[in-house]
């Protein structure tokens, strides 16, 4: 399948990049959340979250992860592109971790490792189907 | 009322994707200016829409440590729903694969 495509427009390569979106979108969604000022009896609807920059970021980044979806969709089955894409619950940890300096606890560590393995399962046999064509 | 309403918004995610996935599936065939193409692709726009207002108003309810796990459950149901309706190939690797990740989701937000 891959072999038809560009690198940029190979829609394996674009669902990685929806996954990063996704990601990179929860992180700024945080940053935004924490800076922004509490108003007392606004606080439930979040809007007061958007006089931060991050929370912008976000929303763009959220919209191309959409776009993305879309793409990885017209070429994907469904039924392997949506486990995929739940690479995010590995990928937003980590970055909390990396980033945030949020601590990871034994259990969580744990949890992380099997969606590795299931996602290593679903990719499997994607991956040697790729490598015959 | 609280049960009624995870339910609908788990149908809903399942409902809107699958209405995307088969609208993008039709695009291939008939373009995307197509009335059909348009009506399905909407129709799942429309229900993944729903999805999150109905996340937002659960999460006003509940927990998110509660209410993750329950998301997670999503991975399965939607692998299962595309394999029903959209008749897309089911095999063992694929099963066992999305029920690791569900249950790896599981801890992940329980803990």
């Amino acid at each position: 399948m891959s072999g038809a495509f560009r690198w940029w427009a190979n829609p394996w390569f674009v669902l990685a990049l929806e996954a990063i979106f996704v990601t990179a979108s929860e992180v700024l969604l945080k940053v935004g959340a924490s800076e922004t000022k509490r108003v007392e009896g606004w606080e439930w609807t979040g809007l007061m979250s958007l006089a931060s920059i991050w929370i912008w970021l976000a929303i763009v980044l959220v919209i191309l992860s959409f776009l993305c979806w879309i793409y990885v969709l017209r070429h994907i089955p469904l039924s392997i592109a949506f486990p995929l894409s739940n690479v995010v619950y590995v990928l937003v940890p980590l970055s909390c971790w990396i980033f945030l300096g949020e601590h990871i606890s034994a259990a969580r560590w744990c949890g992380i490792a099997i969606v590795v393995f299931g996602l290593a399962v679903v990719a499997r046999p994607v991956a040697k189907i790729e490598e015959k064509l | 009322m609280a049960i009624f309403i995870f339910i609908v918004e788990i149908a809903s995610v399942v409902a809107g994707q699958l209405l995307v996935k088969h609208a993008m599936e039709e695009s291939n065939r008939l373009g995307f200016r197509d009335r059909r193409v348009l009506t399905l692709f909407f129709s799942g726009v429309a229900s993944l829409t729903i999805s999150f207002f109905l996340t937002i108003a659960l999460l006003q309810h509940f927990d998110l440590s509660f209410f993750y796990p329950i998301q997670g459950s999503t991975v399965v149901l939607i692998v299962l729903a595309a394999v029903v309706f959209l008749h897309e190939k089911l095999s063992i690797q694929l099963l066992v694969g999305s029920l690791l990740i569900s249950i790896g989701i599981v801890i992940v937000s329980l803990s």
